[in-house]
């Protein structure tokens, strides 16, 4: 086979001398960054064994319950409680998780104390502190329940909302291609860090230009799931497949939404 | 032609994923104007290698030193440092997909002069240059995106030379290309080879390998051997 | 502007879930009636593309950045409909998976980025597209209706934020939930989404629209003609909210005013709660409602400091091991 000789341009020929610029530009590191994070905070949830104890769906029914009356509660008293028992449960966690846990109630909670000073300034400081509280604690109890729970039985546990079929075949579907989209968006971001050699507009284009290849990339997916599905025999109905009802670690496990009422009454008595 | 100096030095790498360890004291050395392959089974390390060769992660024990300097979170967080590093080293990655996101191929070949700061028309001679030499001009005003694999993998290829990078980095570079594709790869490395560029290749394929490799490099699971 | 738990009453949440339930029903019958199964599976792909796009940070000229949400583009691609259901996961999955909070308020920030923002915004988008002649100027189109769209959802976050203060006081009559009123919630928002926000929307929206029309133009959504039902029903509840926002910061502002602060120099009874102490600075009673501590009985407190104390304790210990341990992780296969 013939193969030609390729004329190499001169100036590929000499040393490139380039003195880059040394302004800053986060929006890559941070968004590779977040990227990122999700990645590896589902590919944990998706790996996570489905554990003996009470079905997903009890226990992220028991935790909305729980924000609820913690977001009624008057008694500031009632908050911290709840937040007590959730250190003593996160005593009995792996460290990693722990750190975990609170990396998401901690700015959660900082962030609540930044917008609320002003407020406590003006004339109603009970409330910079109230919902301060409220905040993390809440944010704490649900970074438990992500951190010990399997993510695919999660979904199916929010089922118990009477949602319809489409939505909760939505929700499983995207679940799958946040995964495979977002590996496919951290390979380009990583792709970039090494080319975004220096300043210049083209940052921002090169940002969306990745968004967009994952908008086509993404329906490529989609139709290559159909086709999946087809060959499956789907008719385009989703019916949930039924659990096996109500066990004896799901009654036990109320005891736990039912103290928290009790609790939740008693202080609100005292504060009444 | 190969110099004495030694531009990548790897010294006891450690690195591990979660638990799982990845590369285990590697150690190795290339020298300026060498090519090297990188040989190893599937789940060798090979792609944690050439990303803490690249700069894009940093090894929990072990030296890394690129032309003398070390790499390493400290010195990669200066970023006039670190985009110098990054114009140094051009990085063909293993899925093509992942580099090419602009919706013209001549946009995304400009893309590295234009960060470099070079002019308009500096940059416009350099993408007609690479355009030229990679044998891609019906594809000039065509989106990436939808190219064959083996043109893709061109468009990546003057991508990322339009910036001049002293090594060439390529992860599986002939996987998935056809078998003309693949001669052609391997007969324009050669005259990379030829111009004095360091390159730096991870294959499977003996053939490749044994028709590029100054110095083989062989890998096995996690622990390595010269 | 993702509205966080506990800044907004649970009956103000129990209302968006009221409004929201009737909107989700819409879209799941449109979605239904107009994609064929074949394009059943973009939804979930759309909930992921969103999802993903709530972590891009987008730099804008000037140094500062910016998340976009991405609600009108969405739109443009794959019709209000799909777009309303998509973004509706997205923001499932934020709240319960993530646990980033936001659970019980989850309806009220459906209904300002998965109702009003994808609805108005492409319903403005299809409105100047028709008078658009060129490539730029439907671009223009759709960020133009990125951007009124944003803006709308931010002025609706306001308006929730703002009537909580109003509505929801403790016995002190400060603030349970958010304790801005309309008088400082609606410039606050306006002031961040006219501004950053809206601009971060407008160049995400039309970046990425604009790859794809370049690359792949027969993706973006054909379909039937915006429905003006569902516009003209917002606008409608819009029309309606403004008096209301404008009886409610009138009231609001005087709140705040000078002959609320003097009856409360006057009166000078707050349970522990003076001004003078706010004069001089704060003193930490200051900032708990009395009541809490004083009522519960010793024993309560002790266990609770106890079981606080213990805990931590563990906690840190753990810490402090498990970083030991990551050192010796390579030790054994030295050779």
């Amino acid at each position: 086979m013939e193969i030609q000789e390729r004329e190499i341009p001169s100036w590929l020929l000499k040393e490139e001398t380039y003195a880059p610029s040394a302004k800053r530009d986060g929006f890559l590191q941070k968004t590779t960054i977040s990227v990122m994070s999700v990645l590896s905070r589902m590919k944990r949830g998706g790996e996570r064994e489905i554990t003996a104890y009470a079905a997903p769906a009890v226990r992220t029914g028991s935790a909305v319950f729980t924000v609820v009356l913690i977001s009624l509660s008057h008694n500031i008293m009632y908050p911290v409680t709840v937040l007590v028992i959730l250190l003593v449960r996160l005593a009995m966690m792996e460290s990693r998780s722990v750190v975990r846990v609170f990396k998401g109630s901690v700015p959660a909670a900082l962030f609540s104390l930044v917008i609320l000073l002003p407020a406590a300034l003006l004339g109603s400081p009970h409330t910079l502190t109230v919902i301060t509280v409220k905040v993390f604690t809440c944010v704490t109890m649900l970074g438990i329940i992500a951190e010990t729970t399997s993510w695919n039985e999660m979904t199916a546990g929010l089922r118990i909302f009477r949602v319809p079929d489409i939505m909760i075949f939505t929700l499983d579907t995207s679940l799958k291609y946040i995964m495979l989209l977002g590996e496919q968006c951290f390979g380009m971001l990583l792709a970039l860090k090494v080319r975004l050699i220096g300043r210049g507009r083209s940052g921002r284009g090169a940002l969306t230009g990745i968004m967009g290849v994952t908008a086509l990339k993404s329906r490529e997916m989609a139709a290559e799931m159909y086709q999946a599905m087809e060959c499956r025999g789907f008719d385009g109905s989703y019916a949930a497949r039924k659990r096996n009802g109500v066990r004896k670690a799901d009654v036990l496990y109320m005891i736990f939404p039912a103290s928290v009422l009790l609790l939740f009454i008693y202080m609100e008595g005292l504060a009444g | 032609m190969i110099s004495d100096e030694c531009l990548i030095r790897m010294d006891k790498i450690c690195c591990a994923y979660d638990d799982v360890v990845a590369l285990s004291f590697f150690s190795a050395e290339i020298r300026k104007g060498e090519t090297a392959v990188i040989m190893g089974p599937n789940g060798c390390g090979k792609s944690t290698l050439l990303k803490i060769m690249n700069g894009l992660i940093f090894p929990e024990q072990g030296e890394y030193l690129f032309g003398g300097t070390r790499i390493d979170r400290r010195s990669m967080a200066d970023t006039a440092f670190a985009r110098a590093f990054h114009q140094k080293l051009g990085y063909l990655f293993q899925n093509v997909d992942s580099q090419l996101f602009h919706n013209n191929v001549e946009d995304e070949i400009a893309f590295g002069p234009l960060q470099m700061g070079l002019d308009e028309s500096e940059a416009a001679k350099r993408t007609d240059d690479m355009i030229r030499m990679l044998d891609i001009e019906k594809l000039r005003r065509r989106a990436p995106y939808h190219l064959s694999t083996g043109e893709k993998k061109k468009v990546a290829l003057a991508s990322i030379l339009a910036v001049n990078p002293e090594v060439i980095v390529l992860d599986e570079p002939i996987s998935g290309l056809d078998m003309i594709s693949q001669i052609w790869i391997t007969d324009f490395l050669k005259q990379m080879k030829k111009a004095g560029r360091t390159i730096v290749i991870a294959t499977h394929n003996e053939q490749f390998a044994e028709e590029l490799e100054d110095r083989r490099i062989t890998m096995t699971n996690p622990i390595q051997q010269d | 502007m993702h509205i966080p738990d506990n800044y907004l009453s649970p009956s103000t949440c129990a209302v968006m879930t009221a409004v929201m339930v009737p909107v989700w029903a819409h879209a799941v019958r449109k979605v239904r009636k107009e994609i064929t199964k074949e394009k059943m599976p973009l939804l979930g792909v759309g909930a992921a593309f969103s999802f993903l796009g709530m972590m891009f940070n987008v730099p804008l000229p000037g140094g500062t950045t910016g998340h976009a949400v991405g609600g009108t583009m969405i739109a443009v691609l794959l019709g209000p409909d799909a777009a309303c259901i998509a973004v509706t996961v997205a923001l499932v999955i934020q709240a319960f998976l993530f646990g980033d909070g936001g659970i019980l308020s989850l309806c009220a920030n459906c209904f300002n980025m998965a109702f009003v923002l994808p609805y108005l915004g492409y319903g403005c988008y299809r409105l100047f597209e028709r008078h658009a002649k060129t490539e730029r100027g439907k671009l223009a189109a759709a960020g133009a209706g990125a951007y009124i769209g944003i803006n709308a959802a931010a002025f609706c976050a306001a308006v929730e934020f703002g009537l909580q203060p109003l509505l929801f006081k403790d016995s002190a009559g400060q603030a349970l939930y958010c304790p801005y009123p309309l008088s400082v919630s609606v410039p606050v928002m306006a002031a961040g989404h006219l501004t950053v926000a809206g601009i971060v929307e407008i160049l995400y929206t039309v970046g990425v629209l604009a790859y794809v029309r370049r690359t792949s133009p027969q993706f973006i959504y054909e379909g039937k003609k915006a429905n003006g039902k569902m516009l003209g029903i917002f606008l409608m509840m819009l029309a309606a909210a403004v008096p209301l926002g404008l009886l409610a910061s009138g009231t609001a502002w005087g709140e705040w005013g000078p002959d609320e602060i003097s009856s409360v120099l006057s009166g000078g009874n707050a349970l522990g709660y003076t001004p003078q102490g706010m004069a001089d600075g704060f003193s930490f009673r200051a900032l708990l409602p009395d009541y809490s501590f004083g009522s519960l009985p010793g024993w309560f407190g002790y266990i609770l400091s106890a079981a606080a104390g213990g805990a931590v304790l563990v906690i840190l210990f753990r810490l402090v091991s498990s970083r030991m341990k990551d050192k010796d992780k390579f030790a054994s296969q030295e050779q």
